[in-house]
This record gives structure tokens, sequence and C-alpha cells, in this order.
């Protein structure tokens, strides 16, 4: 607790409390919001949804912001959201080159790895080469579409369903679409 | 090439030094990735890239 960083935050904190900018009510709303509301699980259900009901998937890919919304997930940092479609033939994977703009409601807090520079600049230039890196391989042949987030619109990968899980219901597919799979840095998994 | 129109947006680069919203059009745009990095090996791919009315100008 005594780190540099936490007492520069802490002063900047009580600074803007001092100042009326800032109360400490909005400060608690959006720690809640993101330690109870928002995570990955939430994006693993609409990618489920997505896989499980046709219609609900043309509304993904039609308005995000509303088909997401449909199962109860928005606010900060997803209030304009775009569903991207992984197929056979494209592959999408998001970055944000300027800093670290993500989906809250739908994934939570960026890994680490999402933040750092390297990441940020080399998966624009060689993406093919970082998804590598991941262990995800994709041949010549498919396109690579990196999209860069920014403050105003947030991006949602949908992993293609994994093959052999023709039998399973909703409960036993989301655990499938993991964190990774819905930046575009990996595929959903397989079934165990 | 112009792919998407996701509507009016705050322009950051003008509210963030407390100008106002000044809100513009916020185009999604497609950079083919041969274009962007010539001598790139990486293969088939593209950026897309969102951009408000004034970048693009």
């Amino acid at each position: 607790m005594s780190s540099g960083g936490d007492v520069r935050t802490r002063a900047i904190e009580s600074l803007l409390f001092e100042k009326g900018l800032l109360t400490p009510a909005a400060v608690d709303a959006v720690i809640g919001a993101i330690e109870q509301d928002f995570g990955p699980l939430n994006g693993a259900r609409v990618v489920v949804r997505s896989w499980l009901d046709a219609e609900y998937r043309r509304r993904l890919f039609a308005d995000a912001t509303a088909a997401i919304a449909e199962l109860g997930y928005g606010g900060i940092a997803g209030d304009h959201m775009v569903a991207l479609e992984n197929t056979a033939d494209v592959h999408n994977v998001v970055v944000c080159t300027l800093c670290s703009c993500y989906p809250w409601p739908v994934l939570g807090l960026p890994p680490r790895w999402y933040k750092d520079p390297a990441y940020r600049s080399r998966v624009v230039i060689e993406p093919r080469e970082v998804l590598a890196e991941f262990g995800l391989e994709l041949g010549e042949d498919l396109e690579i579409r990196v999209w860069d987030s920014t403050s105003e619109v947030r991006y949602l990968v949908v992993p293609e369903r994994p093959p052999e899980t023709d039998g399973l219901n909703e409960e036993e597919l989301v655990p499938l679409v993991r964190r990774d799979s819905m930046v575009g840095v990996a595929r959903a998994s397989a079934p165990a | 090439v112009v792919i998407r129109h996701h509507g009016a947006h705050v322009l950051p680069d003008a509210n963030a030094h407390g100008l106002g919203e000044c809100p513009e059009h916020l185009y999604g745009v497609r950079f083919e990735a041969s274009e962007l990095w010539s001598d790139s090996a990486d293969g088939r791919g593209c950026v897309c890239l969102d951009l408000w009315e004034s970048y693009l100008r």
C-alpha cells in the first residue's frame, strides 16, 4: 500500500473530491460494477447465445449494443459495441494502440499483456506472428483483421463454435468461451 | 475504404482539453496491410481504425 503509485493515486483522488469533481459514491459505484457486474462470463453468454440462436446472431452483428443489452449487459465502456464474426476465412483480433480501451461490461478489465506497448504495436504490424506466439497458428490464406479500439467504440470477437459441440447446451458451452478468444488471440476451447 | 458509420461521437481531442464535446461523425476505415507495410511477410490482412470526420479531410 505504500508504493509510489498508490500514494499518487490517493493524492489525486482526494484532490478530485476536494474540488468537487468526483464523489466517493461515484468511485464506489464504478468499483462495484467492475467487481460484481462486469467480466468475461458475460461475453461468453453473448457468444454462446449467438451459436445457439440464429436470430440472436443476426441481431448481434446488426446492432451489438442492443443485442448485448438484451442479456442485461452494458454501461461504462460498453455503450457502443461492435461484434466481429470469426469464420473459416476471416480472423478478427482487437487492440487499443493508444492505451487500453476494452469492453468492460462483457470482458471485465483488460489483462496486463493487452496494455503492453509490444502487443499494441506488434499486433498491428505482424498479427500472424504475434498470434502464433499466443499459440494460435493461422494459415497464410486466412485474412486477419486487426481492429483498433477507441474511447468510443469497443469490439467483441465472436469466435467460431468448436467442432464436436453439437449436443452441448448453453451451460456446457459457456466455459469453452474464454476471455482470450473474445479478444481474438485464441480460439474457443475444445470440450473436455 | 470506409466500411462503417458509427454515428456522431464526442471528439476526444477537444473534450480532453476542456473545449467541449464537439461531436463529429465517426467512421470505421479499413487499410490493407499490404498498403501499410509494403514489405510485410505477415500475409493477408487489414487494419481497421475508427477515425473522426476531421481526420479524413
